[in-house]
């Protein structure tokens, strides 16, 4: 009951623009207040608590990483290797997309650093080439959702704090999922082009492919930094992280691209948006910690099992709950509301925590590319300058493609599940 | 109020509140990248020491999550300041100015409040671990709550700061220089 009310006011706050930290804070905050064995002093400790992790210093430090990789173009860098690789197959251009997204997902962890970079470098690109810009925009968003799935992805990170799973685990899990969605992305891409064999017919200039590689050679070893510091048990995810910012540091003096103005702007960015993100963290700090004491995930797992003992069902209803929930909430701070609840529930139902992960953040991402909030929209119409609408629209044939990769998620959960079993990490 | 809304000339009293915003920004930005970069330097030694030295530091982890600690909250202040918090924006397009800014007006208060409350109801409980050391360094546990507190009271600062401006000009503070616009949506919809 108490938590009933919670969540309404919580929603409630919501929906009057209130931000998302307070909007759960406040209630919080009047549930310890009124509970006569507690003290505001627990509620501090609460919101602390929730930020006192180690792995959690891995988000800004991904996040500093993407946008260095940005600032020190690597994502033309990328672009120009795809295109010796791509050059001459038909529609080269939408095949070139998806690979730089594959591999920018390696050096971000977020969508919107994804949408930025490959955003500006494409977009225009493919519209020179004759594409449909609705077509480029919503096939770039698409690409930039890589992003978040892919290692390092700050959304696993959060899930994984907030579930007491392994970050670099949740990491492995990602990757087969992410290989699919651009193995989708590519068979659409191959039908549209057959649709429309009249895009891209013209040739752009040859790049050596020698020298292309040696320009990019550099940026392709990030994913080795990452991976092969998780895996082999060199450093820890934190650790790679705070690596890979180096890496980029030192990619950016040796390419000479990165001057003085841009490595702040990127530090300034980089505490703007931990900040945001950390607020609500701590907020959910306090929120979780409400939750397990009124028995919240009791009282759903009781609702749940009522309605249905199939995992298959339960996990679909999961689906339909977070593609809502999505639509409207960035994905992180839906993460931390959700995760608390759903997570106890989904173990009576027999999911592993890994395969719940994959389900959640692929959820919450699709949102990225809905209205009414949706950030990759915004960023992708004020890097390429087309109206919001535009994008939107050039988004909705996507969202089916999207779908058919979710499903396979839920219903395939080795996807999430093969890659980790074989490794032991800690 | 309202006659205040479209003049150009700005009372003193919101001219000084955007200057006085303006500098705690500053700081609040500047100690903010400066722990960021902290943290970075701790990683690398942290590494540099198990596999070149052959000798873990046992402090690095410690020391780094209190630079977040702190980080986080000085970057949620200025972020406070600049309105950029996540918030969830489904109908402020289609509501009249007037109504969006007594939404905004509630808002600030909101938050004020919920940060006074947690401050002073926080208060005693940062004094009393005063004592407390943490687990490998010995530092104070109260420097790190004190980072919550701290935070807590510049938002509400800004909060506050932003209502009055909100209420005398019709405009909150909002600098030229901010660089996150990413992380905040457009309201373009």
């Amino acid at each position: 009951m108490i938590l009933i009310l919670l969540l309404i006011s919580m929603l409630f706050l919501l929906m009057l623009r209130i931000p998302v930290a307070f909007s759960m804070l406040l209630p919080c905050l009047w549930y310890v207040a009124l509970s006569p064995d507690i003290t505001l002093g627990v509620a501090l400790q609460r919101t602390m608590a929730g930020l006192d992790s180690f792995p959690l210093l891995a988000v800004p430090l991904f996040m500093m990483t993407g946008y260095l990789s940005n600032t020190c173009g690597l994502a033309d860098r990328m672009f120009r290797l795809m295109l010796c690789l791509f050059g001459k197959v038909p529609g080269s251009l939408a095949y070139v997309n998806v690979g730089s997204g594959v591999l920018f997902s390696w050096m971000s962890g977020a969508a919107v650093a994804d949408a930025a970079g490959l955003g500006t470098v494409l977009v225009p690109a493919m519209k020179k080439r004759g594409y449909d810009e609705g077509f480029a925009l919503g096939l770039t968003g698409c690409s930039a959702l890589i992003g978040p799935i892919m290692p390092p992805s700050i959304p696993a990170i959060i899930f994984a704090v907030t579930a007491g799973v392994s970050v670099g685990k949740l990491f492995l899990a990602g990757i087969l999922p992410a290989f699919l969605m651009a193995g989708v992305l590519c068979i659409n891409v191959f039908l549209h082009v057959r649709k429309n064999p009249n895009t891209d017919r013209e040739e752009g200039e040859s790049i050596p492919f020698r020298k292309a590689f040696f320009e990019a050679f550099p940026v392709l070893f990030t994913p080795v930094i990452i991976l092969g510091g998780i895996l082999g048990g060199v450093f820890s995810p934190t650790e790679a992280a705070a690596f890979s910012t180096m890496y980029m540091l030192l990619l950016g003096v040796l390419y000479r691209t990165l001057t003085w103005k841009g490595l702040l702007d990127d530090l300034q960015r980089t505490v703007a948006t931990t900040g945001t993100i950390m607020l609500i963290v701590s907020a959910a700090g306090l929120f979780g910690w409400i939750i397990a004491r009124e028995q919240g995930p009791q009282a759903v797992t009781a609702m749940m099992t009522g309605l249905t003992d199939n995992r298959w069902v339960f996990l679909l209803l999961v689906n339909l709950f977070l593609l809502m929930i999505g639509t409207v909430l960035e994905p992180v701070a839906a993460l931390l509301i959700t995760v608390p609840i759903l997570m106890p529930v989904a173990r009576q139902y027999g999911i592993e925590p890994l395969h719940l992960g994959m389900v959640m953040i692929f959820n919450l991402v699709i949102g990225l590319l809905t209205p009414p909030v949706g950030l990759v929209l915004y960023v992708l119409s004020s890097v390429t300058g087309a109206s919001v609408q535009q994008v939107i629209r050039g988004t909705i044939p996507f969202l089916i493609p999207l779908v058919v990769v979710l499903l396979f998620i839920t219903y395939m959960p080795w996807l999430s599940t093969f890659v980790p079993s074989q490794f032991s990490t800690k | 109020m309202s006659s205040h809304e479209n003049s150009n000339v700005e009372n003193p009293l919101a001219t000084s509140l955007r200057q006085f915003t303006k500098y705690l920004v500053r700081l609040e930005r500047g100690i903010a990248v400066v722990m960021l970069i902290a943290i970075l330097c701790t990683m690398g030694m942290q590494v540099f020491a198990r596999y070149v030295l052959n000798q873990p530091f046992s402090w690095s982890e410690e020391l780094s999550r209190l630079a977040m600690i702190w980080m986080s909250f000085l970057s949620a202040s200025f972020v406070m300041a600049e309105g950029n918090h996540i918030a969830v924006d489904l109908w402020s397009q289609r509501v009249s100015t007037n109504t969006s800014q007594r939404l905004q007006l509630m808002s600030y208060l909101v938050v004020a409040v919920s940060c006074l409350m947690l401050f002073f109801g926080g208060l005693s409980f940062v004094v009393k671990v005063h004592p407390v050391g943490s687990a490998t360094l010995g530092i104070p546990k109260s420097y790190w709550y004190s980072a919550v507190s701290v935070g807590l009271l510049l938002m509400t600062f800004h909060a506050l700061a932003n209502f009055v401006l909100v209420a005398r000009t019709g405009k909150p503070y909002s600098s030229e220089c901010t660089e996150s616009s990413e992380a905040k949506n457009e309201g373009a919809v």
